[in-house]
């Protein structure tokens, strides 16, 4: 019987002291206080996942593959805004396909704004149809406004074949350019602010 | 000394319990709010939000008026100091939701939207964020109080209540879903409730109260989703059955209390038969209240020359392998995140034990009636198997017909998390071996990594995984 009352009399305590946890953490929602550490987690999820800050995101339905052969290229416009020419740093997480094919050669990219153009290369072998790849761009010498980034895989052939993945949303960027023609698509490209850790894709070949 | 070194090993066991449910309940309730602030989309929530607003529209109407209820989707994110606001805007499709209207007049009551001069309509989303937490949290509270009583009544080591609290909030879905609207989590409080009721059958107490919480327990349940009803409403059919079986006596419904809980029956049996009336069923599906043309262009439907034909087989396979997947995952109609590998293992484990306690309770049943613990696990198991089956027919139909082949969550079975996790702990304390130190500390542990890679499943895997798919959020 006595352990019956005590049994009793516990269960009762744990319902208040669950109470009053809930009670505090409310108090804490009203001051910002869980705000606060939900901000903590979400920069260090976003900081794992390689990230600051997440600029643009395209959509991930919809999306087909445009291949790039030989000399063919694709251009894309993006506009990169205040906070990332402060940040110094972006990253562009572009959908790329293989055709599930082990391929070889090499992906070069162009970031060009104005005078300014930095080249960037990647092993194809590195690409992947169930990954998105990415490229980390030093963007001090850019100014905010529009960049212009173009893919081309002068050693791609036929039977070596890389897409970029494209799709009919024009809410985020404008303006594809595949082989000199002007398309109503636009790339999948998102872009961020990276972490200080992460190490892009592709490396760094010369900037003019 | 022998008493005074017992008396401190009580109070040492007793504060580690308290530490146990109180941290899981915090980071439970912490990891809402997360939710909530990161805006992450909630399954089906612009139709949830929609049948609010009807409700709002329509404060008289008790029963709705399916073919009436507009869809909504939201236009503009307004953020005003720490509250958020939707601005929504109307569309000409209908909601496709046909459930009871009791959660949706909750939150309507809750003072959730706003309706401007010019029709312009606003969803306070904080506030709906607000009382959707504050409603999964009091549900969590009595799930925990219930789980602690049931536990503490055998082998009282703190790493079983450990392994409870870890069980009952760490399952994906129950927090991520009660972070916002939906009325899941108005199913989670019916079941508690109704569990509390069923307890204290189980114990003997044959009063009002027990009587009262059977009876709200279905009635939140039937009010709220046709599926958390189904379960509770077959969990009782067995209960009375076996009680009659055993007793042979009607005693169960014979006696002064049921009585007066016939009302609250009168009321769901109202509701479904003017349902029913109506539109030739007890839960109307989208493609009874809606135009065929809307119908067949709806996400529900597939044109028979885009259809995936599955066999029988092929469907099973899909259906299960979904709802385990669910049962795992977070989720929303444009991402998932699946826990699979050694992520999903610890949800593996106990499903496996909970299967198992099902499996021996019913043995032990069938060898001795006087078995009666055993009942709430053995009947609230087979109404969730009951459940699954009637679902996965009801779903294989829907796909013949139409070619959906959605429509296989797991979170339907959700409710029925803190019965699963007593099966599993009481599964473990009835293990009869001989308590030896080296065995408590083999116990222990067990419990306490189960428990981290359960916490880890849950919150820590969404963290380090969210990020990078790349979730639209509101």
């Amino acid at each position: 019987m006595g352990d019956k009352i005590r049994n009793v009399e516990q269960h009762i305590k744990l319902g208040v002291l669950l109470f009053v946890c809930l009670v505090v953490i409310m108090i804490g929602q009203k001051i910002g206080l869980t705000d606060f550490v939900s901000g903590v987690f979400s920069t260090f999820g976003k900081n794992v996942a390689g990230y600051e800050e997440r600029i643009t995101m395209t959509k991930t339905q919809g999306r087909e593959p445009i291949p790039i052969l030989g000399t063919e290229y694709i251009e894309q416009e993006i506009y990169i805004g205040e906070e990332v020419i402060n940040a110094g740093k972006l990253m562009l997480e572009i959908d790329v396909a293989n055709y599930v094919r082990i391929n070889q050669g090499e992906l070069y990219v162009d970031i060009k704004q104005g005078d300014v153009l930095q080249t960037y290369v990647t092993d194809v072998s590195k690409i992947t149809t169930d990954k998105m790849i990415r490229l980390v761009a030093d963007v001090k010498n850019y100014e905010a406004g529009n960049v212009c980034v173009k893919f081309y895989a002068p050693t791609a052939t036929s039977d070596n074949c890389i897409a970029v993945y494209v799709l009919n949303d024009l809410e985020v960027y404008t303006n594809l350019n595949v082989n000199g023609t002007i398309t109503d698509k636009n790339a999948c490209i998102d872009l961020a602010i990276p972490a200080d850790h992460v190490i892009g894709d592709f490396v760094f070949i010369e900037e003019q | 000394m022998n008493s005074v070194n017992k008396a401190f090993e009580s109070k040492s066991n007793e504060i580690k319990i308290y530490f146990a449910y109180v941290i899981l309940f915090a980071l439970f309730v912490f990891k809402m709010f997360f939710y909530a602030y990161e805006g992450f989309p909630i399954p089906d929530q612009e139709a949830q939000m929609s049948y609010i607003i009807y409700m709002e529209q329509n404060p008289d109407v008790i029963i709705p008026v399916f073919e009436d209820i507009s869809a909504y989707d939201v236009k503009e994110k307004i953020v005003d100091g720490n509250t958020v606001y939707y601005e929504m805007e109307w569309t000409e499709e209908h909601c496709y939701l046909g459930h009871p209207p009791l959660y949706y007049k909750m939150m309507q009551l809750c003072n959730t939207v706003d309706i401007a001069d010019d029709g312009t309509v606003y969803i306070n989303f904080t506030q709906l964020s607000n009382c959707n937490i504050i409603l999964t949290s009091i549900t969590m509270i009595i799930a925990l109080m219930a789980g602690y009583k049931l536990i503490s009544q055998k082998t009282n080591s703190w790493h079983y209540h450990l392994l409870y609290a870890a069980i009952c909030t760490t399952l994906p879905l129950y927090g991520y879903i009660g972070s916002g609207p939906n009325n899941d989590n108005l199913c989670n409080l019916g079941m508690v409730i109704f569990w509390l009721g069923l307890i204290s059958y189980c114990e003997k107490r044959y009063c009002y109260k027990t009587f009262w919480l059977v009876a709200l327990g279905i009635c939140i349940c039937m009010f709220a989703k046709l599926t958390s009803g189904l379960i509770v409403l077959i969990a009782t059919v067995i209960v009375i059955v076996f009680d009659i079986v055993r007793t042979k006596k009607l005693g169960i419904v014979l006696n002064k209390y049921f009585p007066t809980t016939l009302p609250l029956y009168l009321i769901v049996l109202g509701y479904f038969v003017s349902i029913y009336v109506q539109y030739g069923t007890f839960q109307p599906s989208y493609g009874q209240f809606v135009s065929a043309e809307e119908y067949t262009a709806s996400q529900f439907y597939v044109a028979e020359e885009h259809r995936v034909i599955l066999s029988f087989e092929d469907h099973f396979k899909h259906f299960f392998s979904g709802i385990w997947q669910t049962w795992t995952a977070t989720y929303e109609t444009n991402y998932m995140l699946v826990r699979n590998g050694w992520v999903s293992f610890g949800y593996f484990v106990v499903m496996v034990v909970f299967i198992l306690c099902i499996v021996i309770g019913i043995k032990k049943m069938t060898k001795n009636a006087e078995e009666k613990n055993e009942i709430i696990n053995v009947a609230m198991g087979i109404a969730m198997f009951c459940t699954l089956m009637y679902h996965y027919w009801t779903n294989y139909n829907g796909h013949k017909a139409g070619g959906y082949m959605g429509g296989y969550q797991a979170r339907y079975y959700m409710p029925c998390i803190p019965i699963v996790a007593i099966g599993v702990v009481k599964f473990l304390q009835s293990i009869k071996m001989k308590r030896t130190p080296t065995y408590v500390l083999i116990e222990s542990i067990v419990a306490i990594v189960l428990s981290m890679l359960l916490i880890y499943s849950d919150i820590g895997y969404f963290i380090m995984n969210i990020y990078y798919t790349g979730v639209e959020l509101l």
